[in-house]
């Protein structure tokens, strides 16, 4: 059981490249917290540091309020999972799982009682006595991750765990490690560059983006209230929509004017602009998939805020259709149900929900709300 | 088994049975034999025999068994050729097998990796050793720190089943099989023995080879490419020739010949070099196959942003990274400069 603290934590590779920039983190005890950011984006490497592979350019970690940058990561508590594992061929699960413990000298009667324990959690108990290759895939993964539960460690460190699995198992393993995460009331550090992965399951995501940590939230709040443009860029499938608009007001109404058309602000969005001194600016709007919809399929009306556009690309996707709808030079993706019959080619009217919508200055590309 | 001990033990059969035993060096010298007269007198046999096959001859009325060990060559001869001598000869191999086996299996692989062995039975010797000497093999170098060798050393015999020697206070050997689909695949060792020692090991996957013989050209290029791979790919862990062809060219170029050729292009890339973001945008660029939407996916660029910053680094080096050549010779570039700084 621990938790960590990362205060102003820098990495500079001995090439110049600067990494991760001053990251500053607090991680609860049992959180199961997410690094996710596009390829490049430093999440290996501060996962790397928090397990001391890489060293700590400047800045502070402790673990459970002891200052560890120097401390060797076999003392530090910590088990890692990677991408890449591989069971040792010749030997049985049991043997797998105990290797590791007979390096670190451990007793007979300890690693036994370990791997009962972490074979129980795992529901490998049946497989003890089998070789890696009478295994499935699923359960092989689950044998890897046994390997680093007898450990028993306080905090656990993956980076892209499931990132090799096919798309059925990958689905699989999330829900068990959420399940894991429950049972062993342990610490994990989970990095993946897979947004929908990080929405379904961290009790918190930290999106990162070029070393520079953006937002630090549950998966709601970073779904619903992006901190700025990048967040809501990232996070979100199909990617939320942008519109860049100049503000304007008229006849006390807020509108948002691009190309030739204007979009009206609600009430209560109306009144968060004005207070927040945007009318007259320059704005990015940004529009989810789903909050844009077919006028034909509407049941609500939005007359302020229509367009006409061609559809370009239809994706179907079984339970939902994804429109690919070019308007005015712009290109819009919105979410339809399956029933609706359309055909790439045909002009379609389409609506924005403003209700939803979110705004981002333009220049520092931080939301408005 | 040594020539002094050896001389101990014929003379002890000398007892036993009755027959004639002698102790020959490689060039037919007789070292000891039972009929005193014949110690320091030739066998001019021996030059003849070629024990390239078998290490029991048959010729002109001896039995010749060759002993082959790294120091001391030696070859015992009993002479006649009957049913109980050949049972004899084979004894003799056997017990010089077996304390070969104990003794140097280790030592003579250790022998063919660092190329000391220059004995033209070679391919006999391995199989005496129980080694095959044909059939395609590459040498993983993995290098770890001092304290780490004992673990690091169970982790890859349970993980892989070859044949693993240390060569160095922090560096093992692996003689890894590619006809062996069933081990793990070299690229995941990395992550392994990340996972079980907490240390970022380095692993250096060395040239295909044929032979025995080119064994340790395959190691040399293995450790090459760990040296060449924490300058020039720090970020990997595992290295191939794929990923460190220009480098290893780059850095086999004369100094001069290299700063010529960078000088002729006169293409600013140390601007590049000391721009990250510019970097990073090629480097993503050339992992996605210059591929514009796979590119500003994985970096989650706009892809105007991409394209701009493409422009960006054309009109700083005068590549244009779309072009497949451009791309090639901004890689030299990049690599060559980076050679030059180690020069
Ligand atoms: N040892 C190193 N030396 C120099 N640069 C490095 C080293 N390790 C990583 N980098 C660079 O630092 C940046 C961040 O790397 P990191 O591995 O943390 O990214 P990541 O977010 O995990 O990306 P990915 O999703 O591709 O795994 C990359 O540009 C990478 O090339
Ligand atoms: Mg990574």
């Amino acid at each position: 059981m621990a938790g960590l603290s990362l205060k102003g934590i820098n990495k500079l590779y001995p090439n110049g490249f600067h990494a991760v920039k001053d990251l500053d983190l607090e991680i609860g005890d049992k959180e199961f917290i997410i690094l996710v950011g596009p390829s490049g984006c430093g999440k290996s490497t501060s996962l790397r540091m928090i397990a001391g592979l890489e060293e700590i350019s400047s800045g502070e970690l402790y673990i459970d309020d002891t200052l560890v940058n120097d401390v060797a990561p076999k003392d530090r508590d910590i088990a890692m999972v990677f991408q890449n594992y591989a069971l040792y061929p010749h030997m049985t699960v049991y043997e797998n799982m105990a290797f590791g413990l007979k390096l670190q000298k451990k007793s007979r009667e300890e690693i036994k009682e370990r791997i009962d324990i972490a074979a129980k959690i795992l529901n490998i108990a049946a497989l003890l006595n089998r070789k890696p290759k009478e295994l499935s895939g699923g359960q092989r993964q689950r044998v890897a991750l046994g390997r680093a539960i007898v450990r028993e460690p306080k905090i656990f460190l993956m980076d892209e765990p499931l990132s090799n699995l096919d798309a059925k198992l990958r689905l699989q393993m999330r829900s068990e490690l959420n399940k894991l995460h429950k049972n062993l009331q342990t610490t994990f550090i989970y990095v993946t560059h897979d947004q929908t992965e990080a929405l379904t399951m961290g009790t918190r995501i930290v999106v990162m983006n070029e070393g520079v940590v953006q937002q630090v939230a549950e998966p709601q709040t970073i779904f619903e209230k992006p901190a700025n443009l990048f967040v809501a860029g990232f996070i979100g499938s199909p990617q939320m929509n942008f519109i860049n608009c100049s503000i304007h007001e008229e006849a006390g109404s807020i509108y948002a004017d691009f190309n030739n058309h204007r979009l009206l602000f609600p009430t209560d969005k109306a009144q968060l602009i004005k207070a927040k001194n945007y009318v007259g600016k320059e704005v990015i709007i940004g529009i989810r998939p789903n909050h844009i919809h077919a006028i034909a399929e509407a049941d609500f009306p939005y007359e302020s805020c229509c367009l006409k556009g061609t559809v370009e690309v239809k994706e179907l996707l079984g339970t939902e259709t994804h429109l690919h709808i070019k308007a005015d030079q712009l290109e819009f993706i919105c979410v339809v149900k399956p029933s609706l019959e359309v055909q790439v080619g045909v002009n379609i009217e389409i609506a924005m929900n403003m209700d939803k919508c979110h705004v981002f200055d333009k220049e520092t590309e931080m939301a408005v709300f | 088994m040594g020539i002094q001990k050896m001389k101990t033990i014929l003379h002890g059969l000398k007892d036993i049975i009755d027959t004639e035993f002698n102790l020959i060096d490689d060039s037919g010298y007789i070292l000891h034999s039972t009929d005193f007269n014949r110690i320091g007198s030739y066998d001019r046999h021996v030059s003849a025999l070629d024990f390239s096959s078998s290490f029991i001859i048959e010729f002109e009325g001896y039995i010749y068994c060759y002993s082959h060990h790294q120091e001391e060559r030696c070859i015992i001869s009993i002479k006649g050729i009957d049913a109980d001598n050949r049972r004899l000869a084979k004894i003799i191999e056997v017990f010089i097998g077996a304390k070969d086996m104990g003794f140097s299996r280790n030592e003579f692989l250790k022998g063919i990796l660092l190329n000391t062995i220059s004995d033209p039975s070679l391919e006999t010797l391995c199989l005496k050793h129980d080694i095959n000497p044909k059939g395609s093999v590459r040498l993983l170098a993995v290098e770890a720190t001092e304290e780490l060798m004992g673990n690091l050393q169970e982790i890859l015999t349970a993980l892989l089943g070859d044949p693993i020697v240390q060569i160095k206070s922090n560096t093992y050997a692996v003689i890894n099989r590619n006809d062996d689909k069933d081990i793990a695949h070299p690229a995941y060792l990395s992550d392994v023995l990340a996972t079980e020692l907490l240390y970022k090991v380095k692993i250096g996957i060395g040239a295909s080879v044929e032979n025995v013989k080119d064994w340790h050209f395959s190691l040399r290029t293995a450790e090459t490419l760990i040296e060449l791979g924490k300058v020039f790919l720090p970020e990997q862990n595992t290295y191939t020739f794929k990923d460190l062809a220009i480098p290893m060219l780059t850095s086999g170029l004369p100094p001069q010949e290299l700063s010529y050729l960078m000088k002729h292009f006169n293409c600013s890339i140390d601007k590049i070099i000391s721009n990250n973001e510019l970097l990073v945008t090629a480097r993503g660029f050339f992992k996605n196959n210059l591929n514009i939407t796979d590119t500003s996916r994985s970096l989650y660029l706009h892809r105007n942003t991409l394209i701009y910053r493409l422009n960006k680094i054309q009109e700083i080096t005068g590549f244009d990274l779309r072009n497949f050549n451009d791309a090639l010779l901004f890689n030299i570039m990049i690599n060559g400069h980076q050679s030059l700084k180690l020069t």
